[in-house]
């Protein structure tokens, strides 16, 4: 008798032989090392993780981590979104905010969390600094795709005299929107991740970060571990959540407005 | 249509394309602007439409002047009805499109039409225009020899009402649109 076996997708088979590798090494790596303190096993690390999702508090904290995180986010596309369009139509509002832009892309995240503290509320800092994160990289998002408007459909529209809202409407917002889309999803990642830097700096109670800072602090190296892996789960999610919002509203901003325009994110 | 060119200099960094150039541009229906390749016709069409800067002087009778590039440059966001709309209204936009033989093609993306499709929409746009000098920077390009006898038919329909330029490399083309000729040529 021949048994037919089922073929494993392909795609399956190697995400598996990836995870199997980075877990076997993981394991030979902490066998090697010998001490739980230093370098914890996969399996106390997954014993600790089962701990902490059946507490109540686990929830509230990602929450609240989620939350705080995504209100800046979201504070971050809406001013950037309209520093990007406003600067990229004046030369004087340019020369003011670019060196502004530039400053807030190049210190280090960890200066704004200091400074931050000093000047707001300890709650308030994660918000703040995933806010200032993500505003540059909107902004330079929108004024990149305007900037991009194809200089000889601007000619054509010279030659019939548009004006300045038909531009807007034909020409600058469609040329704008792939890269302004483009931008708020590289923005999801950066922005998460300096949240909960700050959260761990400024030491922000019943957040990720806090909890994140407590396992350190208490030498609780698997729930260290354990959080780390929860930090990369959430950011996966919160990616997954607003690409395919972000995907929804420019379906039906498109659909909404009969424009063609090729959707060029992630 | 009385276009009065004078002292008309043009350069483009070190090449100099017009160098104190006068003309005299008096026509009734179609006038097609012959010479040789990078003679500068387009560049004297785009100076007369305002669309180039210039030193000298050219006085145009006209408030509003219809533009048809040498490419077609739709907008590629929109559809084909809308292009040809934004420039004038819905009905007269789809007045032309169905003129042109583009009624089918409307709602469509520019992008998916052919090349000739792509001309004859930026024609109709150009005729949808409320202009009283339309300027037609080789618009029959592209063009199989029924579209362009259609074309041929409907701008010299077109030409009772409002005055027409037309840029073409085509000896053949002013004798089908039994119009004037004026020929640029270096000295």
């Amino acid at each position: 008798m021949q048994v037919k076996l089922k073929k494993v997708p392909k795609k399956i088979l190697n995400a598996s032989l990836a995870l199997a590798f980075w877990l076997g090494l993981w394991l030979i790596l902490s066998k090697k090392i010998g001490i739980e303190l230093l370098f914890p096993s996969p399996l106390s690390v997954a014993v600790t993780l089962r701990e902490m999702l059946t507490q109540k508090e686990f929830y509230s904290v990602c929450l609240r981590s989620f939350f705080r995180i995504t209100v800046g986010y979201m504070l971050g596309i809406a001013s950037g979104g309209i520093l990007g369009s406003l600067i990229s139509f004046s030369e004087i509002l340019k020369s003011i905010f670019k060196p502004f832009l530039t400053a807030v892309k190049t210190t280090p995240v960890v200066s704004f969390i200091i400074l931050a503290l000093i000047w707001i509320e300890r709650d308030g800092v994660p918000v703040f600094i995933t806010f200032l994160m993500v505003m540059p990289i909107a902004a330079a998002g929108i004024l990149t795709g305007i900037n991009s408007a194809d200089s000889e459909l601007l000619e054509m529209a010279d030659a019939y005299k548009f004006g300045f809202g038909k531009k807007l409407k034909y020409i600058y917002l469609p040329s704008a929107v792939p890269s302004f889309a483009s931008a708020c999803e590289t923005a999801i990642g950066l922005g998460w991740k300096a949240g909960v830097a700050a959260e761990v700096i400024c030491m922000s109670r019943g957040t990720v970060g806090y909890a994140l800072k407590n396992s350190q602090v208490y030498m609780e190296t698997a729930e260290l571990f354990a959080w780390t892996g929860i930090i990369i789960v959430i950011s996966l999610v919160l990616e997954k959540l607003f690409v395919s919002l972000f995907e929804l509203i420019f379906k039906k901003a498109v659909k909404k407005g009969g424009y063609f325009i090729e959707h060029s994110g992630k | 249509m009385n276009i009065a060119v004078n002292n008309l200099t043009k350069k483009y960094g070190d090449k100099t394309v017009f160098e104190n150039f006068s003309c005299m541009l008096n026509f009734d229906g179609i006038l097609v602007v012959r010479g040789a390749s990078g003679i500068g016709k387009t560049t004297l069409m785009k100076m007369i439409a305002g669309l180039e800067n210039y030193s000298g002087k050219i006085s145009v009778p006209a408030q509003k002047i219809s533009f048809m590039f040498q490419e077609d440059r739709l907008i590629p966001f929109i559809s084909v009805l809308k292009n040809v709309a934004a420039v004038s209204d819905v009905n007269t936009a789809e007045k032309y499109l169905s003129a042109l033989g583009l009624q089918e093609e409307s709602d469509s993306p520019p992008n998916s039409l052919s090349g000739g499709m792509k001309r004859r929409a930026a024609l109709a746009r150009a005729l949808a225009y409320p202009s009283e000098l339309v300027i037609l920077d080789e618009p029959f390009k592209g063009l199989d020899k029924e579209l362009k006898q259609h074309a041929v038919e409907i701008i010299k329909e077109e030409s009772r009402k409002r005055d027409f330029i037309i840029v073409t490399h085509e000896n053949l083309d002013s004798k089908l649109l039994e119009s004037a000729v004026f020929t640029i040529k270096k000295f």
